[in-house]
């Protein structure tokens, strides 16, 4: 914006030739440190508290975008193009050469403090996961058993719940997230995946066009039925148990609502086209995960962007392992009786899924 | 030392494409724990009282309460503060000292009062020379807190308005005048012109009897100022327009003339003489440039400028967004002095159409004014409206024009339609 012979002054704004050491509107001091250039006009003049001195914009912050690696393991949280703050969280752990952990949280953006319990939630979540995947050879057909699932959402609950009471919170509104972890456990002839999920975000197998989604939202009309929170201690977890034939087209995709609402055929691409188009075009790992909220992003970004991804079976020699017929062995486990009807009595205080 | 702080109270959520930013200030001045006792700076008093000829109407008793008022006044005053009694006619003249500023203390206190009672009321009125003596006093004690009473019982006879308005202009940042009005024989919009100027109050004094306690809280108050010059300083963004930056607590005062560009997004606004523990409540509505659903621009950013030194304040935030729960909340603060705004003007329109003779206009503007003052629970306000309208239903603002009105009952609810109450952060 600026010609090479002249400079902004960063303090008011008026031009000044570039050899002035004072600004002669306002007497600022040109030859101090240069500020950082504001994303928004461009002119150097950002602030210590983070807003231009010129045109006033915010300066993104750290969690507006952020991109975690583990190994083969991706994933990227956005905040996406209309909402203020990223309110989403991600954590993901290559545990070893076959089983990595994938975790998305939602939190909730109506309630102030949300976005501290999605990051605790996640890797809480994360760390027990991956502990319990290294505990031992699991029961048949469950990448991790069902009970280090549910522990693992204790945990998470618990961990919130602490940090919650140390939080200006509003008591009647307190922070929360959505929830969806997904244990991947790769073996001889199949890939296992387990997944634990609270709310509307969610897990998929994708083989291709053949897309399996691995949850089911928690939500009626648009609000939540379960979630993580101080309001949700008793909220019950859902738990399912995946077995897949290994195929090194596949791919694990653990999401938040700002990503999958995109994979409706009219608003983007259904998962498994867009997925396959985008390895087409050469990506992988991170690469494909940014292309992904990329996409999410340029269909307008309603909401906060969150992917994290694995494809078990491309990254590590084992590239063109022929696999057998093996079936699709799924089993969705519910949860207890009475955590079921826990979960219903808790519809009518159901919370907006708007998040 | 005397400690400032400021607090925003806005909602900075704005739909897609609004421009749009209020928000209500609180500045706060408090006696820091450091203060052993009050540490004030130099202080001027002047006190110029009305000796026209109209003074010795009523048998001199106006003249008479002017003198004992004064009188009392004078006792207020500290020991070291530097003051002078004026008095004032087509001209003004010196009652006490005999030139520039005398120090108070014991004796100049009683050669004041001895002073004052030999005042005798005869000629004319000038108020803009008055104002022109008060400010070369005030110059003697450069960076002094100077403040200045100033009494009339009539209209500025003997100046031209422009005459006026030009003195008005040269005392603008050398003192802070309160002007009063004795009975119902002087102009309102001349003693607010001068107090709006120069950052003061304006108010009637219906009966002389009543001139004792006023003159003597007016100079308490002022003995009370810690803190002589104080600033909002105001940045707003590139391309934004500031409307309006008004003082909306303890009254309404619209400072938005009196801004200083200190450059081109900065500008500063004064707010005069603080006391040691005082609060104030402005507000200010910035139009910016738009922004994209999900950014946050600042819309401004408030410093405080006390005594030349510059301290950060409170900033003020706009974050567009498509949620319309959050762009739809009404804060509660702006709604509140967006209403007392409301009512002081429904006041002034009232009064103007009863003046006019419009009996309809007026009926519905002050009815309009009753229902205001009462739902914000603004009690001296109502009891004003009182003596002017029959209220049959306040909270429907139903009223009927009373017939015979004392004129000064017209001009106290006049002069006092400024007076605002403050929001109950109680409430909820």
């Amino acid at each position: 914006m600026t010609d090479s012979d002249t400079r902004t002054c960063p303090s008011c704004g008026q031009l000044a030739p570039a050899s002035a050491t004072w600004c002669e509107a306002c007497g600022h001091q040109l030859d101090s440190e240069t500020k950082p250039e504001c994303v928004a006009c461009g002119e150097p003049a950002v602030e210590d508290d983070g807003y231009c001195h010129l045109c006033g914009h915010r300066q993104p912050g750290p969690r507006d975008h952020v991109e975690t690696v583990d190994g083969p393991v991706s994933a990227v949280s956005d905040r996406g193009q209309r909402h203020h703050h990223n309110e989403d969280a991600v954590a993901v752990v290559s545990v070893d050469d076959g089983t990595a952990v994938l975790v998305v949280c939602d939190g909730v953006s109506s309630t102030p403090g949300s976005a501290r319990i999605s990051a605790l939630a996640a890797t809480t979540t994360a760390e027990s996961l991956a502990a319990a995947a290294t505990d031992g050879a699991p029961p048949e057909g469950m990448a991790v058993p069902r009970e280090a699932l549910e522990a693992a959402v204790e945990a998470a609950q618990a961990a919130t719940g602490a940090a919650s009471l140390d939080m200006e919170i509003d008591e009647l509104n307190p922070p929360s997230t959505t929830l969806v972890a997904a244990v991947v456990r790769r073996q001889d002839r199949t890939v296992l995946v387990s997944v634990v999920w609270l709310g509307d975000s969610r897990a998929y197998w994708l083989d291709g066009d053949d897309v399996h989604l691995l949850t089911v939202d928690h939500e009626v009309n648009g609000a939540l039925t379960r979630w993580v929170g101080v309001d949700a201690v008793h909220h019950a977890p859902q738990v399912a148990h995946h077995e897949f034939p290994r195929n090194d087209r596949a791919d694990v995709v653990v999401c938040s609502d700002g990503m999958w609402r995109y994979f409706a055929p009219e608003l983007g691409e259904p998962a498994g086209e867009l997925v396959a188009r985008l390895k087409e075009e050469g990506l992988g790992g991170l690469d494909l995960v940014r292309a992904m909220v990329d996409h999410a992003n340029d269909r307008g970004g309603h909401d906060n962007i969150s992917v994290a991804h694995w494809a078990p079976d491309s990254s590590d020699g084992v590239r063109g392992t022929t696999v057998g017929p093996g079936s699709d062995r799924s089993t969705a486990v519910e949860p207890s009786e009475d955590g079921a009807k826990e979960a219903q009595a808790k519809e009518a205080q159901a919370k907006e899924a708007g998040s | 030392m005397t400690d400032f702080s400021a607090q925003v109270f806005q909602n900075e959520f704005l739909p897609a494409g609004a421009d749009t930013v209020d928000a209500v200030v609180t500045v706060s001045a408090s006696a820091g724990a450091s203060a052993g006792g009050p540490q004030r700076g130099d202080a001027v008093e002047i006190i110029v009282i009305d000796t026209s000829g109209s003074m010795q109407e009523e048998g001199g008793r106006k003249i008479r309460a002017a003198i004992e008022a004064t009188q009392a006044a004078i006792d207020t005053i500290d020991d070291g503060c530097h003051f002078a009694i004026v008095g004032g006619t087509a001209g003004a003249y010196m009652i006490y000292p005999n030139e520039n500023l005398a120090v108070a203390d014991e004796r100049t206190r009683h050669e004041a009062k001895q002073a004052v009672s030999r005042v005798r009321a005869q000629g004319g009125t000038a108020i803009g020379s008055w104002l022109r003596a008060a400010a070369y006093l005030a110059a003697q004690r450069p960076g002094a807190i100077a403040h200045a009473l100033l009494l009339t019982d009539g209209k500025n006879q003997n100046e031209k308005p422009a005459e006026l308005d030009a003195r008005i202009a040269e005392c603008v940042g050398r003192f802070q005048c309160d002007a009063r009005g004795l009975g119902v024989d002087w102009n309102i919009s001349e003693l607010r012109k001068v107090a709006s100027a120069l950052l003061g109050t304006v108010d009637i004094i219906p009966r002389p009897e009543d001139m004792h306690d006023e003159f003597t809280r007016l100079t308490e108050a002022a003995m009370g100022k810690q803190v002589g010059s104080v600033a909002l300083r105001l940045w707003t963004p590139k391309g934004s327009i500031c409307e309006f930056v008004k003082q909306v607590a303890p009254s309404l005062e619209d400072l938005t003339r009196l801004g200083t560009a200190v450059n081109p997004l900065t500008s500063d606004y004064p707010l005069g003489a603080w006391a040691g523990d005082e609060d104030r409540d402005y507000h200010i509505r910035v139009r910016i440039p738009v922004g994209s659903v999900g950014d946050e621009r600042l819309a401004a950013r408030i410093m405080l400028v006390i005594d030349d030194a510059e301290q950060p304040a409170a900033l003020v935030r706009a974050i567009w967004t498509d949620d319309e729960r959050l762009s739809t909340r009404i804060n509660r603060e702006v709604a509140h002095y967006t209403g007392q705004a409301e009512l002081a003007g429904a006041i002034a329109e009232g009064l103007a159409a009863r003046e006019a003779g419009d009996g309809q206009t007026a009926t519905v503007k002050l009815g309009r004014a009753v229902q205001l003052a009462h739902e914000s629970g603004n009690d001296d306000t109502v009891r004003l409206l009182q003596k002017v309208v029959e209220v049959d239903d306040a909270a429907s603002g139903t009223v009927r024009l009373r017939r015979d009105v004392d004129r000064s009952d017209e001009m106290a609810l006049d002069v006092r339609s400024t007076r605002t109450v403050r929001v109950n952060r109680k409430a909820d």
